[in-house]
């Protein structure tokens, strides 16, 4: 099988659970952007009387933003590493196209998927900058979030693959690198877009290895 | 070949279809017939051992064993913190044993004293001191019931009893100093990557021609950015006032409180903004910045904003208390746009010059102030409070001298201190890098005594302000007792991270090779027990070396 037809393949097999999540990302949005009552927003908070309201007019687009990647990175994880195990799939796929073309294929279509939500949030935000839908455009920092999420996405997938792939009986072993995604998340919920973004990146750096390995000296 | 292929599900992927560490790391039953075949399979494993794959598998060992370190001391942090929580919250039967017959140290009327400086104190604006003790409770869930209370005198006798909604009393609410205390701290922080995005403050302004102009405080470059309809900038408001180009406009330092500088006015677009170095009035119609205080401040607001416990909104006069000296004081007060300075009298008796806390009541100014007289060691507290009068200058309207021994208080604590045992356990745990990065912010905070202070109130909570009782909240205990034995780390620790690496090198595997057994053993000396276990735990078993012919 060529790496192209995987590539097909494994792509097919992502579509069905990609595309209900990019159709809710993309309605949220464009209603979001496309409602003109933004005063309705506001709200007082605070004792000293300010006005404060969600960073941009795409909160719940943001929102679902990242439910969505987090949910899809580990439907598709499961999809491509723990249900080929369970029906035995592994054997007719390496035996033709060995396993570097088929963890490039997985990887690439897995990871291209999340980043296609990025790509919609994208949309949104430079829907948000055009004249006439928000009388104040959200700050950079807005799109920077939602590429964030996104990035959170791949570190849950790895995260999620690694934890199916890991050999052994113990699940202690076998839940570490989701439990490390976890708490590199939970810590990275309570830091600034910058050093988040940064965290992702690590996490992924040590994630993407480990991945890489296992799949190599596992035995399937 | 292919007549021996197998492709049943579950069934070994034989020869030729990948190329695999796991023959040399996981040996197989098939391993000696794959390493007789010719062609391909020789072809791969000798792809294996070449140094590319072999460091992308030591890459993967060492992420491997630090993220199993890293959530092996989370799971350590999380169990040390719940046994913390645990002394902090439910004392020890063995502690309240010793506590009990502790509490029999002090005499009748040391235990009277300490009811008095554990209580709050509140004023009556005719200056009666009234001593509200307060009603301990170790349950964080249960708030202390605050129906039935009891009102002291300053002397410990009883004054009133009842429920706290048919005090015949009126108090007065002092107001805090901002810097430190202001909660608006979180909300003008950068803005923080959480699942909704974050918050910004915005203002909006009616404009001459009916529009509306939103004024953005932008926390990246700590400066207010206008738009009118449509998107269109308006221009930059920086300290030193409007500009078009927001280079031109100096941006603000850490923004600590801000609020409509009259009542009701918001959308006229005058703003009292705060910041850690000063105190501004922004107007945003005229695109104006008044300076009113510069400098590092301490700020009070008074009659600002709606009363925090009953939420009712406040009426009448309001003022700015900005401190100018421990004794001197400048009141601001918006509505009339008047602005005078308070100067109250030195203490006289050598105390120590203590800062005033301030109310409004009635449209009438008071202050307050604590001090310890000289050369008491402790043991009596002054309590005065003054009035403003129409002349703007302070009156003296009571002064108490209460009944007070600070030695009492290391006696009374000792129920609150972690147990020994437990510290002792925690301490030797701990990874030595904790040690380096404490000394490192130690380092840093002897170069800036704010950060000193935010730290070492950290380790050691600092009690609430007088009028407010004398013990930190439960929260600030654990968080400060896990502080306190996480953090400083020595020769203990160091000792047993030399021991368990001794181990770890005694229970080594007989194939594993010498270079990652060390590399092991100065991880466990690294992190101590999380490292140990992270290694016990990430290791494999070593292929065993087939004997060829």
């Amino acid at each position: 099988m060529s790496s192209t037809a995987l590539l097909k393949k494994d792509l097919r097999e992502c579509l069905p659970w990609l595309l209900p999540v990019l159709l809710i990302l993309l309605a949220v949005g464009v209603e979001e952007t496309t409602t003109r009552s933004w005063e309705r927003t506001w709200s007082p908070y605070g004792g000293y009387g300010l006005w404060v309201r969600p960073d941009s007019r795409v909160c719940a687009t943001a929102g679902v933003l990242f439910v969505g990647t987090l949910l899809l990175a580990g439907i598709l994880a499961v999809r491509q590493f723990l249900i080929p195990s369970v029906s035995g799939e592994w054997g007719f796929l390496l035996h033709p196209a060995g396993r570097r073309t088929v963890l490039r294929s997985r990887l690439t279509t897995g990871l291209v998927s999340l980043l296609s939500l990025g790509g919609v949030w994208t949309g949104v935000f430079m829907r948000t900058l055009s004249p006439g839908v928000l009388q104040a455009p959200p700050p950079i920092d807005a799109l920077a979030v939602g590429w964030v999420s996104v990035g959170w996405g791949c570190v849950f997938y790895l995260a999620v693959s690694l934890a199916v792939l890991v050999g052994g009986a113990w699940w202690g072993r076998k839940s570490a690198p989701l439990a490390f995604a976890l708490i590199a998340l939970l810590a990275a919920l309570g830091l600034g877009i910058t050093a988040a973004g940064v965290t992702a990146v690590v996490a992924f750096a040590l994630l993407l290895p480990q991945l890489l390995w296992e799949f190599n000296a596992r035995e399937f | 070949m292919s007549s021996n292929l197998d492709y049943s599900p579950g069934s070994t992927v034989p020869t030729g279809l990948a190329p695999v560490e796991s023959e040399i790391e996981r040996p197989t039953a098939t391993e000696t017939e794959r390493s007789r075949r010719p062609g391909r399979a020789s072809g791969e494993l000798r792809a294996n051992l070449a140094p590319s794959r072999l460091s992308l598998a030591t890459l993967a060992r060492l992420c491997r064993l630090l993220t199993a370190t890293v959530v092996i001391l989370v799971l350590l942090h999380t169990l040390q913190g719940a046994i913390e929580m645990i002394s902090v919250l439910v004392p020890h039967e063995r502690r309240q044993e010793a506590v009990r017959p502790g509490m029999a140290q002090f005499t009748d009327q040391e235990k009277s004293v300490l009811r008095v400086m554990q209580a709050s104190k509140a004023f009556r604006p005719d200056g009666t001191l009234d001593v509200i003790p307060r009603i301990q409770t170790c349950d964080p869930v249960r708030k202390p019931v605050e129906q039935l209370i009891s009102v002291l005198s300053p002397d410990g006798e009883l004054v009133w009893e009842g429920e706290r909604q048919h005090m015949p009393f009126e108090h007065l609410e002092f107001s805090h100093y901002m810097i430190g205390y202001d909660r608006s701290q979180r909300l003008f922080a950068r803005p923080r990557w959480t699942p909704a995005p974050a918050e910004t403050v915005e203002f909006p302004v009616a404009a001459g021609d009916g529009k509306t102009e939103i004024w953005r405080y932008d926390t990246r470059v700590r400066r207010f950015r206008g738009f009118r309809l449509q998107g269109k900038p308006v221009g930059y408001l920086g300290r030193n006032g409007f500009s078009m180009q927001p280079e031109k406009a100096k941006p603000f330092e850490t923004c600590i409180g801000a609020g409509e500088f009259l009542r009701g006015k918001i959308r006229n677009g005058l703003i009292l903004w705060v910041t850690q170095n000063g105190a501004y009035r922004l107007d945003f119609l005229k695109r104006e910045v008044e300076t009113l205080a510069e400098g590092r401040v301490d700020i009070q607001l008074l009659n600002w904003s709606a009363n925090s416990q009953s939420g009712t909104p406040v009426t009448g006069k309001r003022a700015m208390v900005i401190r100018v000296s421990p004794t001197v004081y400048d009141v601001i007060e918006p509505r009339t746009r008047t602005d005078y300075r308070l100067e109250f009298p030195e203490t006289g008796d050598g105390r120590k010059p203590a800062p005033f806390m301030f109310a409004l009541r009635d449209d009438i100014l008071y202050a307050a102030r604590y001090s310890y007289p000289a050369g008491s060691d402790g043991t009596r507290k002054i309590a005065e409070l003054f009035r403003v009068d129409g002349q703007r200058r302070p009156v003296l309207v009571a002064r108490h001298e209460l009944v007070y021994d600070a030695s009492l208080y290391p006696r009374l604590h000792v129920q609150h201190q972690h147990p020994a045992r437990a510290a002792a356990l925690v301490a030797v745990l701990q990874p030595l890098p904790y040690g380096i990065v404490t000394r490192a912010v130690l380092q840093h905070c002897r170069q800036n005594p704010d950060q000193r202070r935010s730290l070492v109130s950290l380790f050691h909570p600092p009690r609430p302000g007088f009028g407010h009782g004398t013990r930190p909240g439960w929260q600030q205990r654990w968080l400060g007792s896990v502080m306190r034995n996480s953090l400083p780390v020595g020769p203990p620790a160091l000792a047993t991270a030399c021991l368990l690496a001794v181990v770890l090198l005694v229970i080594r595997r007989r194939r594993t090779p010498w270079q990652r057994s060390l590399v092991w053993a100065v991880w466990t000396l690294l992190f101590n027990l999380g490292g140990f276990l992270a290694c016990v735990i990430t290791r494999q078993r070593e292929p065993r070396r087939v004997q060829r012919g």
